[in-house]
Parts: structure tokens; C-alpha cells; sequence
């Protein structure tokens, strides 16, 4: 008996279509919200200072979001990054303050110098690693969905810092983490924007040129075909979820150098926020499939569509409402990709 | 594959580029932005309705935005978003007195008039004026109010938010001064901590009550806080017994005191802060001087008043 | 004679009240197919599991290539030259067939890249385009996730990365079951490519017209006992029904 060819005909020009509005869509949008925007507020919206101010609040995000995408990749979820962030800024503040030998939560900065302030990072992300691991441990071994798994550690994350600051933000920072960090410039580009490239770069490396990388994404397909394939499923958990909680770690460091304050009663919207632009990037919530480059892309659409709506004057309702059709269009569209691929 | 993402990252960074070569903001006459404290807050909602009628009065072109959080990180975006816009007048209810002073001061030094309203930060090297009310003075006031309602004796509560809100902190700190000076037979049980978090308070309340059953008097430094605790009090089954006193008349609260779940209300008026700062606005737009404190009202609204009660409500009737 | 490549004697095993296997024998030559076949119930899985390492005999014992050998994993079993597919295929329907080959044991970049843990994708893609080119399989596309290919190929990717990775003897647990009439004839060409190719196949099935058409060989399991074990050559349709119902048919000497 001889063997057919089994290569199907080429894809038509419509197939070819829909597959590259489906990969690259957000892209597109992303593209018409800044020519949208531009065209109606040319001096405004695309004056160096605003982008410069769109790039700085999609930094903190951005190292967030970055995490949720290797866990959202393994078909989890980690709704605790907003309260990890919380507790690794407190224990961080904390820790610089007590070492200055300044008592009290005084207003204003210190004048720690660059080895407290080493320290201060360290513990930051450990803190937020540890926080991670915890997650991962509990996921991997008690098999426990994620989603309540992070649920329980959110609450645990922010009552923790709660309890540890007395409910109080602890406002003196040390001025040359506000100042350098928090404000400063290399070559004309804020620091935090310079610190968000290099973490969402790196990890993008990892994720998608290196073996780790690959059994991310094993792991999220088919777990229990990795497993037999030999692949340490569970350790690949486990280090996923602490990648996410030092990523909220690093954001800890960003956000008290930004705000020159711990700042516990915010992120609370953290956690949905990095999800949406995740899922807005084209990684599925079932997944096995995502890209750093869709969650970059991701971060900045809220980000980009609240600036273009408060600078030309559009009241706030209009905002949430916007993203939530944008998230539904998202998720619609992996549906589409997902039944695109069964019909091959 | 590898290719198109080259062709993506390009024409991303070639369309930054491009436009981040355009020059100077046009300045549009008699613009001004405000920034409320929060979405959705019936205080600010009426502070809103009362800034855009004067503002239409004066000729001004006015925005109004807010972010959905009483929270500096939610808010310090919509600040750079109106930095970026470049109004000639910027008035700005801060969340957080320390944080929002580096965006608030570039946006001062990017050559917008910058007022605070309602709140106030640290630094007001940059300010032009602050709309402020007195707040310690209202603390003070519902300090009288609360002892008259208990009788000079026995044990209060106060119900606030965490330290870093200026306002509030005044409010706390002016009736505990109050209660410290004037009335040395009232057991003063301390300051409990909710953010903006109506639930917390009332779980505050009933475990407050677990422990003192006793309890005469609550003062709330805010509606939301109010709200929580009549709950808790309701719950527990001692409306009227425990008296409540609590500052702003959001609908809510003004149909509390008439119901006799509130006994006194400390009401502000938002709506004449927001046309105060209009008014503000617009002379500092035809290059006017202005005071750098100016004070709005606050009234003591019981039970009994419930005609003042409606006067002062916070209502959002624009919207 | 040659000596089997696998051979398990007076295999049984019990589970709680039930015995699912009762002295069960099996044995697999160099170089050929065998077909196992027996109704529901009959003890193939088990057997299946305990050759492919994933569960242990009670009794009776295993020899590999004339050694005896006690499997305590799946992965003892594989590095002794057996690899098992199952009816789930173990195959991660977002990667692509390259990557689902070389499932955890991926190619390194030489050098420093590859300590760190960089992925050699183009060393990786070419072997996988050799291995199918050497079986015969021919997919929609090397580079979509397995996901987008039909049924019949992805059998075909699991079959492929199984004898790629083993030499000696590679398990088949109802291959054909969920497939057409075309994807069957492609899997059951590609399981005489691998047997050409210097692996052997055991094929578990249900679908005696198939087995007769692939398999040399054929053996009936009844009850947790093996009841016949025949030529396919020689053997019809109704002798191995009247094996796999009654226990009687002719016995193959060898």
C-alpha cells in the first residue's frame, strides 16, 4: 500500500488572513489607539513627556505582568502579585529604615547609602521569591487550583504587611534609591523604564530560547505528558510561581523608589490588571501558548487608553467600561485560534 | 514567524519615534482640568457637579477625571495624563500628601497654575492655593456634638482611615483634642483603622462592642466609614442607643439621621469647594492674585434639622 | 532460534478481589509484530502496564533480551529499549511535532549556550525531519503546534518519538482506535516501517481484520491467560474469535 501524500494544500488567502489577525491583532489595536489618539491629540498625547510618563507607569506593570505570563503558561494563575508587592515593599522599607537608624515612619527620605539599599533589594526579592515558592509548593503538591491557592496567599500577603506596618505606610525612603531609581536617567531613559526592559528581555530570552523555557510551556500543554516524558513537572511549578513572586519582588523595589512611600492600600488591582494584559497578549488561559512580546503589547493598551481618554476629557466610567470589551474581545479571539487549529 | 516580529518591533518604535519629535503643546484659552479624589464618590461627584456649572458661568473649559481608586498609584497616571494635556489651571484633590508631590510639581513647573482642593500635600512651595476646609475645627465640632448626645460621659470610638490622608487625620486628631480638653469624663477608646472599606468598619463596631458593650458614642471621619458602622450597630441591635456622629452628608448618611441610625452629621460642602475652585481658576487664569488658603464651610446638621440636612446633601444632580 | 527480546512468564496479578492476570505468558522476537488481542476484560492493559514498567507483577517473571529484570518505572523500562503509547498519546497538542519528539530530552547549543540552557531548534528540527522522512510520516506542516493535525498524524508523531527513543521494542495501546479508515492504514504502514526500521511492535487491538493484516504474529489473552498464540499467516477472523471466547485454537510450534 503506498502512502498518500498526507501535506495538505496551502493555506488559503483567507485562512492566511484570519491567522495573522488572530496571531497579531492586538498589535493592530495597540497601533490604532496611538494613531487614534495622535491624530486627535497630536502636541498632547505625543509630546516626548507623556510618552516618557507612558513608558514609567507601564513599568511597574510590565515586570508584574511579566511573571503572570510564565504562570498563566502553565495553565495557572496568580492573583497574589499585588499583595506580594505590598509585603516585599513593606519588609524592604522597613529593613532600609531600621538599618539607617532612623526610628518612625517620618516623612521625607534618608540618607541611606547604596549598601542598605543593596540589602533593602535583597530582601525584596526574597520576600517576594519566597512568597513565589510558597505558591508553587502549594499548587504542585496538593494539586489545589491556583486560583485558590493565590487567593489565599493574596489575603495572607496583604494582611501580613499589614500587620507589620500597623496599617501604616512607611514614607521614609532612602533619597538615593527615590532619586536615582525612582527619578533618575541613564542615557535620557528613565531607570525604571531601563530596569523594566531589561527584566521583560531576560525573561523573554529564558522563556522562549532556553530549555526551561520549553518545558514552561510543556508543562502548560500536556502536564502529564511531561511528566512521563521526564520532565520534573512539579519543580518547573514550583520555580514558575516563585519567578512571578520575585518578579513582584523586583516591581516592590520600583514602586517605593516611584512613589517615595510604601503604598498598601494600592495595588489592589494589580493582580486582574497584569492578568488582562496577559490574556490582551495573546497567551491562552488554557495554556501552553503565549508570548512576552503579546504581554508587553498587553500592558500598554490600559495604559495608552486611559492617558488618550484623560487627555481628551472622556469621563473615567468610559475607561473600565472600554477594557472590559477589549478583554472579551481577547478571549473570544483565543477561542477562534483555538478552533482555527482544531479544523487542520 | 521571527521575521514578522522584526516588522512589528519596527514600526512600533518608528511611530514613538516620530511622534515624540513634536514640539510644543498648543494651549488652548481658559482650560482647566480637575482631578477628584476617586470615582464613584458621591462627595466628589457633587464637588464635580458644582465645579462644571461654574465653570459653564465663567467660560472655562473644563475636564474632569479621576481614577476608580482613592489610591496615589491609580492616580499619579491620570495626573501625568493631564500634565501631557497641558491645561492653563490644574486643580487636584491629592490621595496620598507625599507621593503625589513629584508629578504634581512637574506639572507646576511644566507651566500649569496648580491648586489643591479638598486634600493637600506636604510641599506647597508649587501650590498656588489650597481649598481647603478645616478639619480640625470639624473635629472639634463633632467632639461637642458627641458629648452633648452622650451626655459629657462614658466611651467613644473613632472610626477612621490609616494615617497619610491630611484631612482625615485632622479631623481624628481635632476631636481627640477636643475630647482631651473639654470633656475629661469621656473614656476615650482610641482610633480604629478602615479604608474606605464600609464592611471593615462595621466589623470594627461589633467586635468594639463584643468588647465594651458599653459603648456610648462613634465618630466617623467619613462617609464610607458611617456607612460600615451603622451596620455594625444594626447588627448588634443598639441604633440609637450607641450615638453616631459622623462627618459628610452623602445621601446615604442624610437618610441615616433622619432615620435615627446618625444622630449628627458634619457635613462639608463639596459643591461650593468645586465653584470655589472654578472661581480660583479663573483668576488665576487673567493673572489675578489669590489668597494661599482658601476656606470653605462646615456645619453642624442634627437630627433635628432635617431641612439643612437636604440643603447640604451631597448630590450629584448633574449627572 | 533467536532468543526473545522480551518475554514474560506466568505472569499474574491481582488487584483487591479481582485477578486480573493468572499466569499470563508473552514473548516478543527481534524484528517482528505482535499482535495482543483478548475481549474486554481479558487482562491486556495490565499486561501492558507491567511490560511497560508502570506496574509490577505479583508473580511469574520478565526477561529482557535473556536477563531477567524487575521494571519499578516506566523509565527503567525505557532505558532497557521499551517505550510505551498510549491511547492519550503523552504528546503536548501546543508544541510542535519537534518539539513533542525531543519532550525532555531536548538539544542543547554546544558550549556555554548549551550549559546555561540554550535549545539547539535547528539541530532539533532537522533530526525530527530525518526520523519522519525514515518512517514514511508525512505531516501537514513541521512547524504548527501538534494540535492542528489531524488524528492519524499525531499517532504518528507519538509511534515516531517512541521508536526514536526506543531501540529495541516499542508498545502500541490501540493505536488505531480513534481513527478513519485512512488514518488506520497510514499508523498501521508506519508500525511496519518502525519493524523495518530494526524495532519491534507490539500492537494491542481490538480489530481482528487489522491485526491479521499487520501483525506476524498473534497472541490471544483470555481471562489473565494466554490461550493461543498463532502465526497470522495461518490464522482467520474466527480462529482468533473462537480463542478469545472459548480458549481453544491451534498452537503455533516454534
Amino acid at each position: 500500500m503506498t502512502n498518500e501524500t498526507a501535506i495538505a494544500p496551502t493555506e488559503t488567502a483567507e485562512e492566511k488572513m484570519l491567522r495573522l489577525v488572530t496571531g497579531g491583532w492586538t498589535f493592530f489595536l495597540l497601533i490604532a489607539l496611538v494613531a487614534v489618539f495622535l491624530v486627535l491629540r497630536p502636541a498632547q498625547f505625543g509630546s516626548a513627556y507623556n510618552i516618557q510618563q507612558l513608558a514609567i507607569n507601564a513599568a511597574i506593570l510590565l515586570v508584574l505582568a511579566t511573571g503572570q505570563t510564565y504562570v498563566i503558561i502553565t495553565a495557572g494563575i496568580d492573583l497574589s502579585v499585588g499583595s506580594v508587592l505590598v509585603f516585599a515593599s513593606v519588609v524592604s522599607a522597613k529593613l532600609m529604615l531600621m538599618l539607617s537608624g532612623v526610628d518612625g515612619t517620618t516623612y521625607g527620605t534618608t540618607a541611606a547609602g547604596w549598601d542598605i539599599i543593596a540589602i533593602g533589594i535583597a530582601a525584596a526579592l526574597v520576600t517576594g521569591a519566597v512568597w513565589g515558592a510558597l505558591n508553587g509548593l502549594l499548587i504542585a503538591l496538593t494539586r489545589i487550583q491556583p486560583l485558590i491557592v493565590t487567593l489565599g496567599t493574596m489575603g495572607m500577603a496583604l494582611g501580613g504587611a499589614q500587620i507589620l506596618s500597623g496599617g501604616v505606610d512607611v514614607r521614609a525612603m532612602p533619597e538615593l534609591l527615590v532619586t536615582q531609581v525612582g527619578s533618575g536617567r541613564f542615557l535620557g531613559i528613565p531607570m525604571l523604564v531601563i530596569i523594566a526592559m531589561v527584566t521583560v528581555v531576560l525573561a523573554g530570552i529564558v522563556l522562549h530560547l532556553t530549555r526551561f523555557g520549553l518545558h514552561v510551556f510543556a508543562v502548560g500543554s500536556n502536564e502529564e505528558a511531561s511528566r512521563r516524558s521526564g520532565i520534573p513537572t512539579r519543580a518547573r511549578l514550583i520555580q514558575v510561581y516563585a519567578i512571578s513572586g520575585l518578579m513582584a519582588g523586583i516591581a516592590a523595589v520600583m514602586s517605593n523608589a516611584r512613589f517615595s512611600t510604601t503604598t498598601i492600600n494600592g495595588h489592589a488591582m494589580d493582580n486582574l490588571a497584569t492578568i488582562s494584559a496577559v490574556v490582551l497578549g495573546g497567551t491562552s488561559l488554557f495554556g501552553g501558548a503565549g508570548t512576552v512580546f503579546g504581554t508587553v503589547i498587553g500592558v500598554f493598551i490600559p495604559i495608552i487608553l486611559l492617558n488618550g481618554f484623560v487627555i481628551l476629557g472622556i469621563p473615567p466610567f468610559w475607561q473600565t467600561v472600554a477594557m472590559g470589551a477589549v478583554l472579551i474581545l481577547a478571549v473570544w479571539i483565543d477561542q477562534l485560534k483555538r478552533r482555527l487549529r482544531k479544523r487542520g | 514567524m521571527y521575521m514578522y516580529k522584526i516588522i512589528k518591533t519596527t514600526t512600533l518604535a518608528s511611530v514613538l519615534l516620530a511622534t515624540s519629535s513634536l514640539g510644543a503643546m498648543a494651549q488652548d484659552q481658559k482650560t482647566v482640568a480637575l482631578v477628584l479624589g476617586s470615582s464613584g464618590s458621591p462627595f466628589y461627584q457633587a464637588m464635580q457637579c458644582g465645579a462644571q456649572a461654574k465653570a459653564r458661568e465663567l467660560g472655562l473649559s473644563l475636564t474632569v477625571s479621576a481614577a476608580d481608586q482613592f489610591a496615589a498609584d491609580a492616580q499619579i497616571p491620570v495626573v501625568n495624563a493631564v500634565t501631557a494635556a497641558g491645561p492653563q489651571v490644574a486643580a487636584i484633590v491629592p490621595t496620598d500628601m507625599q507621593a503625589l508631590i513629584p508629578p504634581m510639581r512637574e506639572l507646576s513647573e511644566r507651566g500649569t497654575k496648580v491648586i489643591t482642593v479638598d486634600q493637600t500635600v506636604a510641599d506647597t512651595s508649587f501650590l498656588h492655593t489650597q481649598i481647603l476646609t478645616d478639619n480640625e475645627a470639624g473635629g472639634a465640632l463633632a467632639a461637642d456634638q458627641l458629648a452633648a448626645l452622650v451626655g459629657g460621659t462614658g466611651k467613644v470610638l473613632v472610626i477612621t482611615q490609616p494615617p497619610g490622608s491630611l484631612a482625615q487625620d485632622a479631623r481624628a486628631s481635632g476631636f481627640e483634642k477636643a475630647l482631651a480638653e473639654k470633656y475629661p469624663e469621656i473614656i476615650y477608646l482610641g482610633a480604629q483603622y478602615q479604608s474606605n472599606d464600609p464592611q471593615r468598619a462595621a466589623e470594627i463596631i461589633t467586635s468594639t462592642l463584643s468588647a465594651h458593650p458599653d459603648l456610648a458614642g462613634v465618630f466617623s471621619t467619613n462617609d464610607q466609614g458611617a456607612i460600615g458602622a451603622i451596620t455594625g450597630l444594626r447588627q448588634a441591635g443598639v441604633v440609637g442607643q450607641v450615638k453616631m456622629v459622623a462627618y459628610d452628608a452623602a445621601s446615604a448618611e442624610v437618610a441615616a439621621l433622619k432615620n435615627g441610625e446618625i444622630q449628627a452629621l458634619i457635613a462639608q460642602n463639596p459643591k461650593l469647594e468645586g465653584e470655589v475652585a472654578m472661581g480660583v481658576a479663573a483668576k488665576l487664569i487673567a493673572g489675578d492674585a489669590v489668597e494661599p488658603i482658601t476656606m470653605t464651610e462646615i456645619v453642624a446638621i442634627t437630627a433635628e434639622q432635617p431641612d439643612l440636612a437636604d440643603r447640604y446633601e451631597y448630590v450629584a444632580d448633574c449627572m | 532460534m533467536n532468543q526473545p527480546l522480551l518475554e514474560a512468564a506466568g505472569i499474574s496479578r491481582t488487584f483487591g478481589h479481582v485477578q486480573a492476570l493468572n499466569g499470563a505468558d508473552f514473548k516478543v522476537y527481534p524484528g517482528e509484530i505482535v499482535a495482543l488481542i483478548g475481549d474486554n476484560g481479558a487482562g491486556k492493559s495490565t499486561l501492558v502496564k507491567i511490560l511497560s514498567g508502570a506496574d509490577r507483577p505479583d508473580g511469574g517473571l520478565l526477561k529482557v533480551e535473556g536477563q531477567e529484570v524487575r521494571f519499578t518505572s516506566p523509565l527503567e523500562a525505557q532505558m532497557n529499549g521499551i517505550a510505551t503509547v498510549y491511547q492519550d498519546l503523552a504528546l503536548a497538542p501546543d508544541l510542535t511535532p519537534a518539539e513533542n519528539l525531543f519532550l525532555g530530552r531536548e538539544l542543547m547549543k554546544p558550549g556555554i549556550l548549551g550549559r546555561l540552557g540554550f535549545l539547539n531548534r535547528k539541530a532539533m528540527q532537522a533530526q525530527s525531519v530525518k526520523q519522519f522522512a525514515m518512517l514514511g510520516v508525512q505531516l501537514k506542516s513541521q512547524r504548527v503546534s501538534i494540535a492542528s493535525l489531524s488524528g492519524g498524524q499525531r499517532q504518528s508523531v507519538a509511534i515516531a518519538r517512541a521508536a526514536m527513543w526506543a531501540r529495541k521494542l516499542v508498545i502500541l495501546d490501540e493505536p488505531t482506535a480513534a481513527l478513519g479508515v485512512v488514518q488506520t492504514a497510514r499508523v498501521l504502514e508506519l508500525c511496519k516501517r518502525v519493524r523495518d526500521a530494526g524495532t519491534s511492535v507490539v500492537l494491542i487491538s481490538h480489530n481482528m481484520p487489522q491485526v491479521l493484516e499487520v501483525a506476524d504474529r498473534i497472541q490471544v489473552l483470555r481471562l489473565g491467560q494466554t490461550v493461543a498464540d498463532l502465526k497470522s499467516s495461518e490464522a482467520s477472523v474466527d480462529d482468533l474469535v473462537r480463542a478469545m471466547t472459548s480458549g481453544q485454537a491451534k498452537e503455533v510450534v516454534r
